[in-house]
């Protein structure tokens, strides 16, 4: 076999030679019986490897994943009955008028409270001064505006079985959102509270930040 | 927009059922890439911590790249950190310049794709991954580079070597 072509056997099968070295190779292969077996042999060897089955994972796997995420104190997924699906052709701008409001008593509900939490992440907690988090909440409230108006923009072209899912998963946030400031007007220095809120308030920039840039690739 | 890409999202918003669906999409690809490239003792394991690493990670997700080729990096990366720290943990060293040698010749009742995996996990750690990548999950080198963190040229010369030495087995 020619220690020229040899090594190239494998790019001539995948395509990736020029068409000028493609023709020489099958010159070449025309007078090298040597280099037509192992033509066939690493044909086949390709063939058999597309062929390999994709095996079935235990049905035991996927709870181990549910059970880990949760030991690590992640949050524990939404169950899909929790999951608000509204009627088809329902005002797709709802939630976007609501959410000022919601800000805004939001803002006003921790403000009564003197100081607020603002978390950085799991178990770190830091307390901030009403200016920090009038600065933070406003922040969040442009940042969340920013992304409806441009989430706006393509719901004309956005599947609409696609869009009322994303509406019920934002209702179902919102609704995170409003049962924790009320529960925080009761108790307004919870730790734990003020944490689920700003998680609940994350989730849906993260949420809308993630739909607008999928959104800009795929639309 | 892709159902990857919509669940994706959702799963970010903590909608544990769009995770779900993405698992079920995935789970059994993922599975063999860990049968074929971890060869891990506990593949199911391997994979538990890579979906668990994707739910942590999938703000990272921009759907730049199709959800596969991001979960698969992330699988791969998590591969070849745990064989690492395994070779670290055994203290013993990883031949990557390995060859396939003395392969036992095919008995008749053994199944074909059997024999082809056995002879799979006897290949060199490098050849295999990217053999693996490649011819079973269709990967381009561009692509198997990047999760290999190797070159485009390299990933074609271990591709080659990794045939090479599988076609012996199917001489026999």
């Amino acid at each position: 076999m020619s220690d020229r072509w040899q090594t190239r056997i494998s790019e001539y099968l995948d395509g990736e030679l020029t068409p000028s070295e493609n023709q020489r190779f099958e010159q070449h292969l025309a007078e090298c019986g040597e280099c037509r077996t192992a033509l066939v042999e690493i044909r086949e060897v390709v063939h058999q490897a597309a062929q390999l089955p994709t095996p079935e994972p235990p049905e035991s796997m996927w709870e181990g994943v549910q059970k880990r995420i949760a030991h690590q104190g992640f949050d524990a997924p939404i169950a899909e009955s929790n999951v608000v699906e509204l009627p088809r052709g329902e005002n797709r701008t709802h939630w976007f008028s609501g959410i000022r409001a919601l800000a805004a008593a939001l803002f006003l509900a921790i403000l009564a409270g003197g100081t607020g939490y603002w978390l950085r992440g799991p178990g770190d907690t830091v307390d901030v001064s009403a200016p920090e988090l009038a600065d933070a909440l406003a922040d969040y409230e442009a940042s969340v505006a920013q992304l409806e108006a441009s989430l706006l923009g393509y719901a004309d072209r956005m599947d609409s079985r696609l869009y009322e899912t994303i509406e019920g998963n934002l209702e179902t946030i919102d609704r995170a959102i409003f049962e924790a400031r009320v529960a925080l007007n009761d108790d307004p220095k919870s730790e734990y509270l003020n944490a689920h809120l700003q998680d609940s308030m994350m989730r849906k920039v993260r949420l809308l930040r993630q739909v607008t840039q999928l959104a800009g690739n795929h639309i | 927009m892709a159902d990857d890409a919509v669940d994706a999202t959702l799963a970010v918003a903590g909608d544990g059922a769009a995770f779900e669906r993405l698992y079920l999409r995935h789970a059994p690809r993922i599975y063999g890439l860990a049968l074929r490239m971890a060869q891990s003792a506990d593949p199911e394991e391997m994979v538990q911590e890579i979906f668990v690493r994707a739910w942590q990670k999938l703000g990272s997700f921009k759907g730049e790249a199709a959800f596969s080729t991001w979960l698969f990096r992330l699988g791969v990366n998590l591969i070849l950190t745990r064989r690492s720290k395994l070779a670290k943990l055994w203290a013993r060293e990883l031949n990557g310049d390995e060859l396939l040698v003395d392969v036992p010749a095919r008995p008749s009742h053994v199944d074909a794709s059997m024999d082809f995996e056995n002879a799979l996990r006897r290949l060199p750690n490098g050849a295999r991954e990217v053999l693996v990548l490649h011819d079973v999950e269709g990967f381009k080198h561009g692509e198997i580079g990047d999760m290999l963190g190797i070159s485009v040229g390299t990933s074609k010369s271990q591709l080659h070597r990794a045939r090479m030495s599988m076609r012996k087995v199917l001489r026999q």
